[in-house]
């Protein structure tokens, strides 16, 4: 079972955001988006949940996604977004638990391997005891770590996550880096974008570059985070004998 | 608190509302059983269109992510009004034409149906639906108010067309601002499936509800079509919205005050809100209207004959007014506005 995206085209008025990208992230691997602002990143992930009309083909395990219903569509593909939307003040059990509404739609009602699947999910996160607080009060991190629990709650075999160690202290990044590793150890597809370089390095088993709409660069992490592709991409140069630090090169 | 609980209070407070109904009058309890069926009529009228109204609250505001929508700060109230009236005027247009038992308020609704829908879709049209943002909540309170303003006008417009015709320039002013005087079994027998249904359909979306307080995004990848959630959320508040008009004229501010004072005791769940919010509703206008009974007017103003009773939308707007401006102050204090 793999993600399979094949010639992808994501257009926003006359400008190409995505321009026929291709790009496979296989099951039990850490598959990390990298690339400048505007490259794209958010953007291709946003195309795999269908949230943005696209062209190309989109597959997992086979299916096209493209004409999966919602539903079956978030059955595949879990999201965890950068940071929730979420305005109003809801338990953090319900927010868990809303992963199960593509299991039994806008009608069912939760049952007792739902609620199991919740506590699961909060466990696996180190964070049932927040279960009883309201999503809003808690922090940037916290959040995060829910809304990763509701990602694993809707047991979907593939995982997107989109920068989700934007918002965190040093400390919960690498939670959080480490439990996306566990999770492709599960035999999850888990693809997440990173902005920094040093983040995907340490965690994902392929790198894919994206720059300008394109991808620039697509394999393990040392064949990708090489001189002559972060001098393309971002403008930087590895720092001589540092094995994690950059340094800006003069712009011509 | 657990939703029994305070679902069992809600029922209690209703129940001693329509007791207060039913005794406010002259001859109170005691009162010949004639009086007392006009009571119940109005009762239930009142207990109808307040849980109506309440109810689509809770759908707008689930929809529009804005704590501040309710149908009638949103224009759909307006646009049921008008509908009804509209209906009205061809009724009383074509009455040689339709059959005989064709009565104006079996028309009404349909009248006031085809008017929540359309002023929810312009509003739908012109605003979005984002409302997470300040942007949101302004967009949509100004569409809203664009939309009452100009219904408004047509209703105006309408009225004065009619002043030719006495009798259906009175009932169109009455209509637009609120009662449940002189309604019969008609209106209940036609009001009751709709206000059930609507009811039924806003518990069913509640989880739907849930999802898109997230916004939209977020809602879709957990598996909600949002452009079928959408639009069944908007048909069935369009549809809870003109049954209350049908019963109950324009009322306002019941479908803000309601899901605002609950959500402390409920949560902000829709499945757990619904139910409180409908018990709320019904117990809050049954009691608006023993106030419009009370309130002594007076036989007559500087020599005219005076209404008898303080129209019930009066009411309504005096409560709801103060309230609304209460939470647009404490939405800017809190930089939600």
């Amino acid at each position: 079972m793999s993600l399979l995206i094949d010639q992808l085209t994501v257009r926003r008025g006359n400008c190409s955001v995505l321009a026929e990208v291709s790009l496979t992230a296989l099951t039990g691997q850490v598959t990390a988006l990298v690339g400048p602002n505007g490259a794209g990143k958010s953007t291709l992930l946003k195309a795999v949940l269908g949230l943005l009309p696209s062209q190309g083909r989109i597959s997992f395990a086979g299916q096209d996604l493209a004409v999966l219903s919602a539903q079956a569509r978030a059955r595949l593909i879990a999201y965890v977004p950068q940071r929730s939307q979420l305005v109003a003040a809801l338990p953090v059990r319900a927010v868990v638990a809303a992963a199960r509404y593509a299991h039994h739609g806008w009608l069912g009602m939760p049952r007792p391997i739902d609620r199991a699947v919740v506590e699961e999910a909060l466990s696996q996160v180190d964070a049932l005891h927040l279960a009883g607080r309201t999503f809003s009060t808690l922090s940037a991190g916290e959040q995060q770590r829910v809304l990763v629990a509701r990602a694993l709650a809707t047991d979907a075999p593939c995982v997107l996550m989109d920068e989700p160690t934007a918002a965190l202290d040093v400390g919960h990044a690498l939670g959080l880096l480490d439990l996306t590793r566990r999770l492709a150890a599960t035999g999850r597809c888990v693809v997440v974008v990173l902005h920094q370089l040093d983040e995907a390095r340490r965690t994902a088993n392929r790198i894919a570059m994206l720059h300008r709409g394109r991808i620039l660069a697509d394999g393990p992490p040392d064949q990708v985070l090489v001189e002559a592709h972060l001098a393309t991409a971002f403008h930087v140069a590895p720092v001589p004998g540092g094995a994690l630090g950059f340094r800006a090169l003069e712009q011509s | 608190m657990r939703l029994a609980f305070v679902l069992l209070i809600l029922a209690a407070i209703l129940a001693v509302s329509v007791a207060v109904s039913l005794a406010t009058g002259s001859g109170g309890w005691g009162a010949e059983r004639i009086l007392l069926d006009l009571r119940l009529m109005r009762t239930a009228c009142a207990g109808l269109a307040g849980a109506a109204l309440a109810v689509a609250g809770v759908m707008v505001q689930g929809l529009f992510r804005n704590p501040l929508a309710s149908p009638d700060v949103i224009g759909t109230t307006a646009g049921a009004t008008l509908g009804g009236q509209l209906a009205l005027v061809a009724h009383a247009a074509l009455v040689g034409v339709l059959p005989l038992w064709l009565a104006p308020e079996l028309v009404l609704p349909l009248g006031c149906l085809i008017g929540a829908a359309a002023a929810l879709s312009v509003l739908l049209a012109a605003a979005g639906r984002g409302g997470g943002g300040g942007g949101g909540i302004v967009a949509v309170l100004l569409t809203g108010f664009v939309i009452t303003a100009m219904v408004g006008a047509l209703s105006g417009l309408l009225t004065s067309l009619a002043a030719g015709r006495w009798e259906l320039a009175r009932a169109l002013t009455g209509f637009g601002m609120g009662g449940v005087d002189g309604k019969g079994i008609g209106h209940i027998a036609l009001a009751v499936p709709l206000v059930l249904a609507g009811i039924g359909a806003a518990w069913a979306w509640g989880r739907t509800c849930d999802l898109l307080l997230a916004g939209e995004e977020e809602a879709a990848a957990l598996g909600v079509d949002t452009g079928r959630a959408r639009r069944w959320l908007l048909a069935w508040t369009a549809l809870l919205a003109a049954a209350a008009v049908a019963v109950g004229g324009a009322l306002s501010f019941v479908g803000l005050i309601v899901p605002h004072a609950l959500r402390p005791f409920t949560g902000v769940e829709h499945r757990r809100l619904v139910p409180a919010a409908a018990l709320g509703g019904a117990a809050l206008l049954i009691l608006c209207d023993v106030v419009a009974r009370a309130v002594p007017l007076g036989a007559t103003w500087f020599g005219i004959p005076g209404p008898g009773e303080l129209p019930l939308g009066v009411v309504t707007g005096l409560i709801g007014g103060p309230v609304f401006l209460m939470l647009l102050i404490r939405a800017r204090r809190e930089g939600t506005l």
